[in-house]
């Protein structure tokens, strides 16, 4: 009986995974062929998501789409995209040429997204002065315009004898 | 009780000394404040509001609280404010390598550290500045109080001489760090100087008006702590280290602080000429043994940029250069279309062109027409010129305001040749052309055709190009007959998606009366960083 059911399915399995394999090598390909000819980078994006949202598993897109969007700067994605591929790699292609420059890329990507974020937390440090600056400046201008409290007692003693 | 009679008279012509030094310190430092922190923080429109603010601010305070003590103290002391805000003012510059490290990491990129640079300098003079305003803002009310001596109907006569006379040393210390003191003595000693100045002022009135045993009280302490800063003043860091960097050449300039720095990249030695704050942000460079090509940097397109001309510049053929800083696109240009160009460069800072003669091989037979503003320069020039690159900016990342609208691209038009070109370096990092698209729209007014706007490959520049009769054809670029660098980025260039030919459109054009660049800049900047992070 299982193997009424199982057959079957191997059958009609088997090839559709190999083309799905073929479908895969040629997109990958493709997309090597369009980085290597140098078409726009966002071309590139395009073929790269395309790829890796058809055949999620595999790195080769994914290092590409983490490639891509490192050169045009979006570095968050680019270190995503990079972590992926790395864990979508077997142990062989992680030790090997594909694997050691993901690594790599992906220390280089971490490294520029740190220093953007360590500006950003520079920033907020100095906004932060720049506001107690300006507080404790106003509270002084304030504070200073005040009329002294023996002043204030004189004026009130005056007006009300006055008003005597 | 009078106070005439409490106090000894006060000698009118110390008080009147000492409000012209008030004056003269107080603006001194408010010029000098700016300098000295350009090559920190450097000298964009919001370090200026900045230090503009905090010094009217902490005048304000000053004069409040001034007024307030003058009222009650029984004998007025105006030369003890000005003792200490004169040292705090010569002091200056020994703090703010401390401050200024607690803001900046001089190893980030321009980008990440754009914000962090514009936000700090507000802190950071307040902190280095503030202090010695204040006390300065101090001393008018005790000059007014000591000058009536005590009669209610003279304060309006004294009041009136007191800022006259403060004024009259704003003047003097706004003209003399400009003119004479910065270029003869740098920034450093000019505040040693301003301080200097205050300390002597105070120290007379003291002596003057306190002609008793508190004789030198103050002013043996005050001389000593003066002494001290002006012995440690030669050692304090005019700017941060440079980041892996060796310093061949260090120089202020009456416009911005210059340095030529050296380092190691790609397994070559670069040379790269910065201004002020720097970061990884460069003016000029040279790779020593590279030859007509920078390895891909922006400049390599900028000199591509010649073969869109109908025909090419060659010998004999006159090429112009506006803000040529250290002269990297004229030898780029003599290095590719041959030695017999008739080259011009325009640059105001004079110190850049030095540089650039000394250290990266601007060519000598280049003529310079140095100290020039490029928009003077437009509106006195002789055409006709081949080709025509703007690569002007000022406080690192703005485009002068004045060089990129309507009235200036039509000016440059008139001093082209039919079938010339100009090429325009616009720094945009925003990836969406949030600047370069409105300016090349303008370019585009001002030649009354549509104008090429191309993103330049891994860098945070877009190259436009407008010529005199016609639209620039991109596949021109692929011409080269460079091998290597310049023709793989020439090939690059051409090809379609890389480019767009963009139309005059209805406007808005930028103009001398509307020109928003900083604003734009900053959007750019902004955008780019948001997008990096996602």
């Amino acid at each position: 009986m299982k193997t009424r059911i199982l057959l079957p399915l191997l059958l009609f399995a088997l090839p559709v995974s190999a083309l799905g394999q073929e479908d895969a090598v040629r997109a990958e390909e493709r997309l090597y062929r369009a980085v290597k000819d140098g078409i726009p980078p966002a071309e590139v994006l395009a073929l790269a998501r395309d790829a890796v949202r058809r055949f999620p598993g595999r790195p080769y897109p994914l290092v590409i789409l983490g490639d891509t969007l490192f050169r045009l700067r979006r570095l968050g994605s680019a270190v995503e995209a990079y972590r992926k591929a790395l864990a979508a790699m077997g142990k062989e292609e992680r030790e090997g040429r594909l694997g050691r420059q993901t690594r790599k890329n992906l220390a280089l990507a971490l490294r520029e997204k740190e220093s953007l974020e360590k500006g950003l937390l520079l920033e907020r440090r100095a906004r932060l002065a720049g506001w107690a600056v300006l507080a404790l400046l106003a509270g002084a201008i304030l504070f200073f315009s005040l009329p002294p409290r023996e002043e204030g007692g004189k004026e009130e003693k005056r007006e009300g004898r006055a008003g005597d | 009780m009078g106070e005439g009679t409490s106090s000894p008279r006060p000698r009118r012509a110390l008080l009147g000394l000492a409000a012209l030094a008030g004056g003269a310190g107080s603006m001194a430092l408010e010029i000098t404040a700016v300098r000295l922190l350009a090559p920190w923080f450097g000298t964009s429109v919001q370090a200026w509001t900045h230090v503009i603010g905090l010094v009217l601010g902490a005048l304000a305070a000053g004069y409040l609280l001034g007024g307030r003590l003058a009222d009650r103290a029984r004998r007025p002391r105006p030369g003890l404010p000005l003792l200490a805000g004169g040292i705090l003012t010569a002091a200056s510059p020994l703090l703010l390598p401390p401050l200024a490290k607690a803001f900046l990491d001089p190893s980030l990129p321009l980008e990440a550290a754009l914000g962090a640079m514009a936000a700090a300098s507000l802190p950071v003079s307040a902190l280095l500045f503030g202090p010695a305003v204040f006390l300065m803002g101090m001393v008018p009310p005790f000059l007014v109080r000591a000058w009536a001596g005590g009669d209610p109907a003279r304060v309006g006569r004294a009041s009136g001489t007191i800022y006259a006379l403060g004024t009259l040393g704003a003047l003097a210390g706004t003209f003399a760090p400009t003119w004479w003191l910065v270029p003869a003595l740098g920034t450093k000693w000019t505040l040693f100087l301003a301080g200097g100045l205050l300390v002597l002022a105070g120290g007379l009135l003291e002596l003057g008006l306190f002609p008793g045993g508190k004789r030198g009280k103050f002013l043996f302490p005050g001389c000593l702590l003066l002494g001290g800063t002006g012995f440690l003043l030669p050692s304090i860091p005019s700017a941060p280290r440079p980041w892996k960097a060796r310093v061949l050449f260090q120089e202020e300039s009456p416009y911005q602080f210059v340095r030529v720095l050296e380092k190691e990249q790609e397994g070559r030695t670069w040379r790269f000429l910065t201004l002020n704050e720097g970061l990884d942000s460069f003016h000029s460079v040279l790779g020593l043994g590279v030859r007509g090509n920078t390895g891909g940097r922006y400049y390599d397109a900028l000199t591509l940029a010649p073969l869109l001309c109908d025909e090419p510049p060659s010998r004999g053929a006159r090429v112009l250069s506006l803000g040529s800083a250290g002269g990297t696109c004229l030898r780029l240009l003599e290095e590719n279309y041959g030695p017999g160009l008739g080259l011009e460069g325009v640059e105001i800072d004079p110190v850049c062109v030095k540089a650039g003669r000394k250290f990266l091989d601007l060519p000598r037979r280049a003529r310079i027409h140095s100290g020039v503003d490029a928009r003077v320069f437009t509106r006195c020039a002789r055409g006709p010129y081949r080709f025509v690159v703007l690569d002007a900016y000022s406080s690192q990342i703005y485009i002068p305001f004045h060089l990129a609208t309507l009235e200036f691209f039509r000016e440059i038009a008139g001093l082209l040749e039919p079938g010339g070109v100009v090429a325009v370096n616009v720094a945009d990092p925003s990836g969406e052309a949030v600047l370069a698209l409105p300016l090349a729209r303008t370019l585009a007014k001002a030649f009354q055709e549509a104008v090429l706007l191309a993103h330049i490959p891994d860098s945070r520049n877009y190259i436009l190009a407008a010529k005199k009769g016609g639209s620039p054809d991109p596949a021109r670029f692929s011409a080269s007959s460079r091998p290597g660098a310049l023709a793989d980025l020439g090939r690059l260039l051409s090809k379609k998606g890389e480019w767009k030919l963009v139309e005059p459109g209805k406007g808005p054009w930028f103009r001398d009366d509307w020109c928003p660049m900083e604003s734009l800049t900053w959007k750019a900047y902004r955008k780019a960083l948001e997008e990096a992070l996602q």
